[in-house]
């Protein structure tokens, strides 16, 4: 990865480094899977951001998860604050406001609200969206996005299966992230790209395991990673233990192997710990990074990737689930 | 216990023919409670296979959606699987079991278990779907064999009580009664013989 230097982000990223101190390290996680229940799990949290105002909450469990959302939503106010280019800033929230769309699609399906599957607002508040799309209210909306938004309404309008719509959004979505880092720094190209490959990637393996006829595949490939839809039309004829080889020039080997292994043990934890890995490996390596912007990105992801392992940590201790098989899932490059 | 009748010749015949269809009807239920508890025997062994079967796959997919649903943020957990993809009618007809009016189900399934997008979801989840889907016909089957199976349960427990009530109490009765009602005829035709005796010693005398 190319080092750069941004002035502009030094106080960001000095920021970023002192949150970063902040994040869980291996050994601590270890801890917290050895906890023996909740109320021990949450006296081990106690000394971390995500303990803060817990004595407050006599309920142990919604004491963490209250940490938990305090903290996901802290991580996405801090780099809203910090970020200063709104192209990086747009890119980074399609994210939620493509989330917030299907939401909205999903609730004409449903014919009902779905509240809580909203995500935070992102470049859009949800009912500016919503407008858009029930009332064609588009004043609000940015002319790019507008018209891509048009069109994705007419294609799931068209065909309004839950798959159709979340299909479309996403190649949308990567379609329009593309774009925007196009002129950008090489790394954010590289980030939207090993997305796009791992979505990729995660959906040949649950197509095949599924015994999806390759069309179903075909339609549900997002365009625009380094591995063209031909390279996965070819690899859909090959048998399953030669898929190594296919992938072996590319990084993403490994997760191919542990995807194979998903066929053996009928179990797909370890495709998506080794997806989780290489994401958390692509950004680990902006520690690297004096100053610039990414450094901002990858704290949002490691913030996530925490959160989202004590939400299992917790999950697991309320099931009385052995530390062992929690570990599992722990993936290794974190904190 | 003595039942409340008149001791007369008529009584006695009368019960003397239900005491006949009291055991007739004794025979064919106790055959009736037998033929049930042979089938109940057969459905526990049948359904014991198939519970175990569904309980193994249930906790199957609950386990794997257990540790889904803590990885996936709640929020794109609650938008995949907001719009189900599929749908379950189950059919509700019913066929006659030992005389009893059983219901059958008949599911019918159509469209996609997978309902969401391979964008912000995961391979897992896909998995503890299909370890539903898969479960889930057995799940009915299970539902329609425990209903049969309370459903004779019930019959049986009504028949042993029929079984019980002639056995226990109408045949004794009736037979006692019986007993009764032929002694004090008998002691009656005594009593008339003796008179007679003493009449016809009178007349003699004189």
């Amino acid at each position: 990865m190319e080092l750069r230097g941004n002035p502009d982000y030094a106080y960001a990223v000095g920021v970023i480094r002192v949150k970063e101190k902040a994040l869980l390290s291996q050994e601590r996680f270890n801890r917290l899977v050895e906890a023996k229940n909740v109320e021990d799990l949450l006296r081990l949290l106690s000394d971390t951001p995500y303990g803060e105002g817990s004595h407050e909450e006599t309920h142990p469990e919604r004491a963490i998860r209250q940490g938990l959302e305090r903290e996901f939503l802290g991580s996405i106010s801090l780099f809203s604050t910090l970020c200063h280019d709104q192209t990086i800033k747009e890119t980074v929230f399609y994210r939620y406001d493509f989330h917030n769309l299907k939401v909205i699609f999903k609730e004409r399906s449903a014919k009902g609200r779905l509240e809580p599957a909203r995500y935070p607002d992102g470049n859009y508040p949800f009912d500016v969206l919503r407008a858009a799309v029930e009332e064609n209210a588009w004043l609000d909306i940015e002319p790019d996005f507008r018209d891509t938004l048009r069109s994705c309404k007419a294609k799931i309008e068209e065909d309004p299966l839950p798959y159709v719509i979340d299909n479309t959004l996403d190649k949308t979505m990567f379609a329009m992230m593309r774009s925007r880092v196009k002129d950008a720094d090489p790394f954010f190209r590289e980030w939207v790209v090993s997305e796009i490959d791992l979505t990729n990637i995660g959906a040949f393996f649950r197509c095949r395991y599924a015994e999806r006829p390759r069309a179903y595949l075909m339609a549900a490939l997002i365009p625009g990673g380094t591995l063209d839809a031909s390279f996965y039309q070819k690899a859909w004829e090959e048998p399953i233990e030669s898929l190594p080889a296919k992938f072996q020039h590319t990084s993403y080997r490994k997760v191919v192997e542990k995807g194979i292994e998903a066929f053996e043990k009928g179990s797909f934890a370890s495709l998506d710990r080794a997806m989780l890995e290489h994401r958390l490996a692509f950004h680990r390596e902006t520690r690297n990074v004096a100053m610039g912007i990414e450094p901002l990105i990858s704290y949002l992801v490691f913030k996530e990737t925490e959160t989202k392992m004590l939400r299992m940590i917790l999950v697991g201790k309320m099931n009385r689930i052995d530390p062992e098989t929690l570990k599992e899932f722990i993936p290794n490059a974190l904190g | 216990m003595k039942l409340n009748v008149n001791p007369t010749r008529m009584e006695l015949l009368r019960l003397k023919k239900r005491l006949v269809m009291a055991r007739r009807g004794h025979k064919l239920l106790k055959d009736k409670q037998d033929e049930l508890m042979r089938r109940f025997l057969a459905f526990i062994r049948d359904i014991r296979d198939l519970r175990q079967e569904v309980e193994k796959g249930l906790t199957d997919a609950f386990s794997r959606f257990l540790f889904v649903s803590a990885t996936l943020n709640p929020q794109d957990l609650e938008e995949a699987l907001s719009v189900p993809g599929k749908k379950l009618q189950v059919d509700v007809q019913s066929e006659t079991i030992m005389n009893l009016r059983a219901p059958v189900f008949t599911p019918s399934v159509e469209g996609e278990v997978i309902c969401y997008g391979y964008g912000n979801t995961s391979g897992e989840l896909d998995i503890s779907l299909f370890s539903v889907e898969k479960v889930l016909k057995k799940l009915i089957l299970l539902a329609q064999k425990e209903k049969w199976m309370d459903l004779l349960a019930d019959e049986i427990v009504k028949t042993r009580r029929r079984v019980n009530a002639l056995e226990y109490v109408l045949i004794p009765n009736i037979e006692e009664t019986i007993r009764s009602i032929e002694m004090k005829l008998s002691e009656m035709e005594r009593s008339n013989f003796s008179r007679l005796m003493k009449v016809k010693e009178i007349v003699e005398a004189h």
